[in-house]
């Protein structure tokens, strides 16, 4: 049967809430798993105490139900809207409602402010905080909802850049992403997950790097030959560096690198590099049309 | 490399024994520091106010914790290190100023900090980004808050600490910087990159932006030609 609407806009903000939740105290089981053999496979003694720390660390947060880092990130949730779900209902209410509620309980710290006063309410909700984006899915019969805190150590390393298509790619964006890695060394808290969006416009390029930290399992390569060949080179370059973990000196500077392209101009194309921290925080659910929720990265709360 | 622990306030022989790349846990009285607080302390030292807390010898951490107050008491809920190379110029203010010894942050942290950093005699000890829950554990209480109108994150929190760490020594006092270690190393491991994939160190690969908008090399770049 199919929940009425009163009943959806609370199911939606109680799960909204539990991922925002699950998201800031844990982390997903493939992430943990890449970061413990990074620590097993870590030879070089400051990379391997930084290691030890990150997962003892992660271990408290998930032990006492804290965040486990204090920079909750401003909350982003990624939708994927199944046409065949029958769910219509506006979203932004019952978000902006879960993200309150988890910014005084979970707590999350209130990062959210206006850009130009520096206004700060409080509650992470305000001037289109939480931000939504909106993604269909025709066959498919339910909503899915992810969620993610995005720290601004990473964030804020991101970088656009435009590259003339006669230019050798694969060897220009590894070049751009290594002189990346050298300035912003611990800032982006390796080992990190780097996103790659090449082609499209400006702005397409930047979403589709951001949708890429968010590739799960961490690691899968994508499935055109070409780009994941690109994948594993840029990894390659970056983890020989030797900068490590929090570029303290160390053989994993990054997990992974996940790469997307979109069709672009003949002339030049916009290359995109977005980072995720360590604390790679996500958070997905399943809501079916009768109101049943399924959790995916941390089924039965953990 | 060698794991030592240190006693807050540090004396200067405590500090300038500490070389890069050792592993620190300190114990004592810290206070955080974001972007206002170092703003508004140095705009009050300029106007020669007297602040609510003084620094002299004392720690600073680069951290904004989350806190949640139960009663009339505060609590540290997540507190770990926030980029320390925001304050730079700021930090090495405060160390030449007041003879701060001690600062942790995360990241790295430029000239002007190394260079006050050997004139004072004090270190640059990095926390491990990320790890507010396990910092969080080494807080003992909030001993004071002073400066709550700039909002949790930017208040300065006074807090006590038991074996806050593993923190690594990233700037020592005789000016070795843990950064340029690393970075001596990557630049070879890069060199051989670049040749077997054929990149060329010298050229530029990217067609825009040409300088970066608000950066006074723009402003150098385009009236010098």
């Amino acid at each position: 049967m199919m929940i009425d609407m009163e009943n959806l806009e609370d199911v939606i903000s109680e799960t909204a809430f539990e991922l925002l939740h699950r998201a800031a105290t844990k982390l997903p089981r493939d992430v943990k798993t890449a970061l413990s053999r990074a620590y097993n496979e870590e030879k070089i003694e400051t990379g391997k105490a930084q290691l030890k720390a990150i997962l003892e660390n992660i271990d408290i947060a998930e032990k006492c139900d804290t965040s486990m880092c204090q920079d909750t990130g401003v909350p982003l949730f990624f939708i994927t809207w199944g046409l065949k779900s029958g769910l219509t209902i506006d979203l932004k209410k019952p978000l902006a409602k879960a993200t309150q509620r988890a910014t005084k309980e979970v707590p999350l710290r209130p990062n959210v402010i206006h850009p130009l006063t520096n206004e700060n309410p409080g509650t992470n909700v305000g001037w289109d905080m939480p931000y939504i984006y909106y993604d269909l899915e025709p066959e498919q019969d339910y909503l899915e909802i992810t969620a993610m805190p995005k720290g601004f150590g990473s964030e804020a390393k991101s970088s656009l850049v435009f590259i003339v298509t006669s230019e050798s790619m694969p060897e220009a964006i590894t070049r751009c992403v290594i002189d990346n890695a050298l300035t912003s060394l611990g800032e982006t808290c390796p080992p990190t997950i780097v996103g790659l969006g090449i082609g499209g416009t400006a702005d397409i390029a930047l979403h589709i790097a951001k949708k890429a930290i968010l590739r799960s399992p961490i690691g899968s390569p994508n499935p055109r030959p070409e780009v994941a060949k690109l994948e594993r080179t840029v990894l390659n370059a970056l983890n020989r560096t030797g900068l490590g973990p929090m570029a303290m000196g160390g053989d994993t500077t990054s997990l992974a690198v996940h790469a997307e392209i979109c069709g672009t101009h003949t002339a030049v194309a916009p290359v995109a590099i977005s980072y995720q921290c360590w604390a790679a925080r996500r958070s997905t659910a399943k809501i079916y049309p009768d109101g049943k929720v399924q959790y995916i990265t941390h089924p039965d709360g953990s | 490399m060698t794991n030592t622990n240190i006693n807050l306030p540090a004396s200067e022989n405590d500090v300038r024994a500490l070389k890069v790349g050792d592993i620190v846990y300190v114990n004592g009285i810290t206070h955080t520091m974001r972007d206002m607080g170092h703003r508004r302390l140095i705009e009050m030292t300029k106007r020669g106010e007297k602040t609510p807390f003084d620094l002299a010898g004392g720690t600073i951490w680069h951290c904004g914790p989350i806190v949640r107050k139960t009663e009339d008491k505060w609590e540290i809920v997540a507190a770990g290190p926030t980029s320390s190379s925001r304050f730079t110029e700021l930090g090495a203010k405060l160390v030449e100023q007041s003879h701060v010894r001690v600062t942790i942050g995360k990241g790295t942290m430029g000239q002007p900090m190394i260079d006050a950093l050997k004139h004072v005699g004090g270190v640059y000890l990095v926390a491990t980004g990320g790890c507010a829950a396990l910092y969080s554990k080494k807080v003992m209480n909030v001993q004071n808050v002073h400066w709550l109108d700039l909002g949790i994150p930017e208040a300065v929190w006074v807090l006590k600490v038991n074996q806050l760490g593993p923190l690594v020594v990233g700037i020592d006092a005789a000016g070795n910087s843990l950064e340029q270690q690393v970075l001596k190393k990557a630049r070879i491991r890069i060199e051989e990159i670049y040749k077997e994939q054929n990149i060329n160190p010298q050229r530029t690969y990217v067609w825009w932006p040409k300088k970066i908008a608000g950066t006074k090399e723009l402003i150098e770049s385009v009236f010098k030609s």
